[in-house]
This record gives structure tokens, sequence and C-alpha cells, in this order.
């Protein structure tokens, strides 16, 4: 049974067909990219996924259960994560607690432990912080972990999603242009800890992306989308030989980009 | 925590303990009780608003609520406060617990317009309903606290000073629970609310719950403050629980600090001491009030507090 499956997702905005039966599947442990034009559909996918938004038509599954109804932290508890591409963070609170944040998912303490400060639920607490500080340390962000959000640049927001994701152990993680406005060495640094993540936590991973050298290196299998409709499906160089897909989006924006 | 905080913090602890005998005349006494009760309501109202960023106009319907059943608790059962203070909190906090459902499904505007409904609604019922609240006369007769034997000790709680000391413990209380809470996984929470709420969301917290737990332990504490009022009064109106009074309640979150829990115990002290020294200050309470909301928004966001902190650190960095 696939971790993440997508049964013809649709879903229309007034009279806009923003994903139009949208199958797709996801293995754990796989690296799945996903790519289209700006507008085809791609984030409308990672809403409806992370239960943002509600399905017009179809299902999404995972591990074969509908989760179509259910809250976005409910899903979130089955151990799917994501990024946004327009970078969001809790902007007053420290970097250390918005990964502590991530962990909250996981922990047990209720509201009698809390108020009393029992001790089961400061150990949890401390153990807690010790494992964010070590996420900190994976993306190099442990300098700014006392730091409010707010201050960080946006490669330092970019890391910092990634270690919040990481904070809830997810299973799933989806990746909304991670190495969007990144310079060079930051994006070697994504790609690395992309590849890090699914090599030695056997995460899988879902990567919306537009520097096509990102996901064409690390994904196993591309999926493009145009217009809400998935026009092509497969390995790499097999979607990058596709004309469907040099028409509708490689030819255009690769040439133009000169990637 | 420096050593002068921990001095700091003791010499406070020590002028609140000797201050019934300082002040000649039990009059300030009185003014500081009513403070007492007034800081529990801020603490409480911030952690709605400060701390978990919904907006609250319904903490004085709150209040009434508790003081009106403890007051019926003991004049209609029998009960002495020891037991009718509880429920009172109980109770309250289950009216919390309504006015939050809304909360989950509103925001902004839409949310303080509700607890202002809200407020609206409580003060009516209090004022109509006769037969079980006294209507405008209101309730009459409410006993004092018992004396409380403890060992050889019997504590009595007739005169301003003891019942003053009954209340700075039950504050004190109040503010160590509501100080552990935001410093916890759940004080964490709230802030993620008020931050983000979608992102809180993605992130596996489950934001309806951890909304109504503010607004269910909110009211829980104007729970336990209507109480302590009306035991110390021995009579209640609902004139005391209006929208004006949730209004200087909000006022007091504000000027002391939003989301800092000292801010608002110390707005309420200030907001409750002064107008009873200044008698033009009394007069025109509610334009100050709106005078110093506007002020303060503008120039200093983060209250008292916000501002204590900036001078803080601008001196520690000099």
């Amino acid at each position: 049974m696939a971790l993440l499956e997508c049964r013809g997702l649709t879903k229309v905005f007034g009279g806009l067909l923003a994903l139009d039966a949208l199958d797709l599947a996801v293995e754990a442990g796989e690296i799945v990219g996903l790519i289209g034009p700006n507008g085809s559909g791609k984030s409308t996918c990672f809403n409806l996924v992370s239960g943002i938004l509600r399905p017009s038509r179809g299902q999404v599954l995972v591990d074969g259960r509908d989760v179509g109804r259910l809250a976005p932290w409910a899903i979130a508890r089955l151990g799917v994560a994501r990024t946004f591409q327009l970078l969001r963070v809790f902007p007053r609170l420290s970097v250390l607690d918005n990964v502590l944040l991530g962990h909250h998912l996981n922990l047990d303490a209720g509201l009698l432990a809390s108020a009393a400060g029992t001790r089961r639920a400061r150990d949890e607490e401390a153990e807690a912080r010790a494992e964010s500080r070590r996420l900190l340390e994976l993306v190099g962000l442990q300098a700014v972990a006392d730091r409010p959000a707010e201050h960080l640049s946006i490669g330092q927001r970019r890391l910092l999603e990634l270690a919040r994701g990481l904070a809830a152990r997810p299973r799933l993680f989806l990746l909304d242009e991670p190495a969007a406005g990144l310079s060079p060495v930051n994006v070697e640094r994504i790609v690395a800890l992309i590849r890090r993540m699914r090599d030695e936590r056997g995460i899988a991973i879902v990567l919306i992306e537009h520097v096509m050298k990102v996901v064409m290196g690390i994904s196993d299998r591309i999926a493009v989308l145009d217009y809400g409709v998935k026009i092509a499906e497969g390995p790499p160089a097999a979607v990058r030989a596709d004309p469907r897909v040099i028409e509708a989006y490689l030819g255009r924006r690769g040439l133009r980009a000169g990637r | 925590m420096g050593r002068g905080r921990t001095l700091g913090w003791l010499a406070l602890a020590a002028a609140l303990l000797a201050l019934p005998h300082l002040a000649p005349g039990s009059y300030f006494v009185h003014v500081m009780i009513v403070a007492l009760i007034f800081a529990i309501l801020a603490s409480g109202l911030d952690l709605v608003m400060g701390y978990c960023g919904q907006f609250s106009f319904g903490q004085a319907a709150f209040y009434g609520i508790g003081a009106y059943a403890s007051a019926l608790l003991a004049l209609r059962l029998g009960w002495s406060f020891w037991a009718a203070f509880p429920a009172a909190v109980l109770i309250t906090a289950a009216f919390g617990a309504l006015l939050g459902v809304p909360s989950l499904r509103l925001a902004g505007h839409f949310l303080a317009i509700t607890t202002i409904a809200f407020q609206v609604i409580v003060h009516q019922i209090l004022t109509q309903w006769h037969g079980f609240t006294g209507g405008t006369a209101g309730l009459t007769g409410i006993p004092a606290p018992p004396p409380l034997r403890l060992g050889g000790v019997t504590l009595a709680f007739e005169s301003p000073a003891a019942y003053y000391y009954l209340c700075l413990g039950v504050s004190a209380l109040a503010l160590a629970v509501a100080v552990r809470l935001v410093r916890s996984r759940i004080g964490r929470e709230w802030l993620a609310v008020r931050e983000d709420e979608l992102l809180a969301k993605t992130m596996g917290i489950d934001t309806t719950r951890i909304k109504v737990l503010a607004f269910t332990l909110g009211a829980g504490l104007a729970g336990a403050a209507g109480s302590l009022l009306a035991h110390y009064l021995r009579n209640i109106h609902p004139s005391e629980f209006t929208i004006w009074t949730s209004a200087e309640i909000v006022a007091m979150v504000i000027l002391g600090g939003r989301g800092t829990l000292a801010g608002p115990v110390l707005g309420a002290v200030v907001l409750t001491v002064l107008p009873e020294y200044l008698r033009a200050a009394q007069d025109y309470k509610l334009i100050l009030y709106g005078l110093a909301l506007i002020v303060m928004i503008t120039f200093l966001p983060d209250g008292l507090m916000g501002g204590l902190r900036a001078l803080r650190a601008r001196t520690a960095a000099a």
C-alpha cells in the first residue's frame, strides 16, 4: 500500500479547475518531484494533502485511509509535515521555540501535568529541547537559536522550516520550493539535507521545485502538471525528453532561464 | 535568575505581606483587595488575549457569573465559601468553554463582537431575571467565609486585613499556575495560535482544543475573582459586571503589556489605585482609559512591561 495516494483528486475554485483528477502515489522512502508552470496546481495539491483545502472530488489516502475530511492537525499527526512556498514561521517566537513547536504532536504532557510541572513533563520538555538543538545544528542554525525568527534571512527561514518539519518525525515531508530565493551555497546545502532526510531517516519526500538542477538531480520520479492536469510522470530522464513536457514547461522556461 | 531579581521579589513579597499593618485606616486595604481581585481578572484575560491572541470583551460577564454562582450557592443552598468558591470557579470555567466554541469559527472583529454580545446578554439576565438574580437590587446578605481551623490555629476572615491575605493567597496561587502554564508546552501552543494559526494547525497542534482551553482557564480565573468579590462585599449588583468593567480589564491588560502576566497585574493595580486617589481621574475615568489606550497602543504596544524590558535591555547594552 502506498504511503500517500491521490485518486482523481480535483479542486475547483469558483469556475477555475485548479487541479483536475490527479492520480499520484508516493511510496515510503521515495523522492517525488512535482513540477509545472506557475498556477499549474502544485501548491493546491499540497494544500489538499495537508488538509488546508477540502477536495472538490476525489480522495487523498494516507496508508490507504481517506483523510479528505480530517483537520490539518489530524493529518499532521499521521506523519505528514510540510513547508510553505511563501515561508511561514512564528515571527516573534525564538528560532528554538519554532522547532520545539514541531515536536509538540509527539509530546504527552496534558493540562494538569503542565500546570503542576511534573517530573515527566519536565523530562519530556528537556528532551524535546535537546533534540531541537540537534536539529538546528543539522541545518546550521545553532548560532541563531535564541533569536526571534523574524530576524532570520529568507535562506535561514527555509532552513528553519526544514528543522521544524523534521522535529515532527514525519514519514512524508511535502517541500514547497525549498530552494527558491537561495544562494548557490544554500541550494547545495538544502539538496544535501533532503538526501540525508531520505537516506538516514527514510522519509518520503514530495518536492515542488522550479530550480531544475535540484529537482532533476534528486528525484526518483517526477510528475508534471499543466493547468491542473498531470501531463507526464516518470524518471527524470524520461520526463526531460517528453515532448509534451518540453512544450508545456521545460521548453519555454528552460531556454529562457538557461538551465 | 540574578541575585538582584531574587532580592526584588523578596522585597515585593514582604511589602505585600506587611501592607495591612503599614497603612493607616482600612480604606487602603479595601482598595488593595479590589486591586488583587482585578489582578486575577486581568491575568485570566491575558491568557486569552495576550497569549492565545483571541480578543474578548466578556471578562466582566464571567466575573459576574462567578460572583452570582458563589452567592447563590451560599444563599440558596447554604454552602460555605470554601465549597462555593471552587464550585463557582468550575461553573464559570464551563461558561468559558461555551464561549470558546464560537471562537473556533470566528476570528478578529467577529469574535470580539460575539464576546460583546455575550457580555450584554449576561448583564441583561442578571438585571432582568428577578426571581433568580434579584434583578437590579442584586443579592444581599452573602456570608463571609467562615473561620478556617488548621491544626490549633483558627483563621478568621471577617476583617478587611484578613480578607486581604485571602485575596493575596488566591492571586499568588492563580498567578503561579498561570506562569507555569505559559512557560509549558501549552503556553507555547497559545503563542503559536496567536502568531499564525494556520501554521500551528499544519504542525499537528489541535488549535480548537487549545483555544477553548484558554477561554476556559481565563473564565475560571474570573470566576475565582467573582466569588472573592461576592463574599467580601456581601452584596452584589449587576452594575459591577457591565461592558465598562470588561473594557477596564482590557485596558489593564493592554496598559500593563499583553502576554506578560506581570504586566496585566501591574495594570490592574495602577488602574484600581490611581482613580481612588485622583478625584479628577475618577470622574473622567473612562475618557482617561480611552486616551491611555490610544497612547499605549501607538507608542508602547507592549505596555508598561514591554517598556520596562526595552529600558532594561538598553541600560544593559550601554
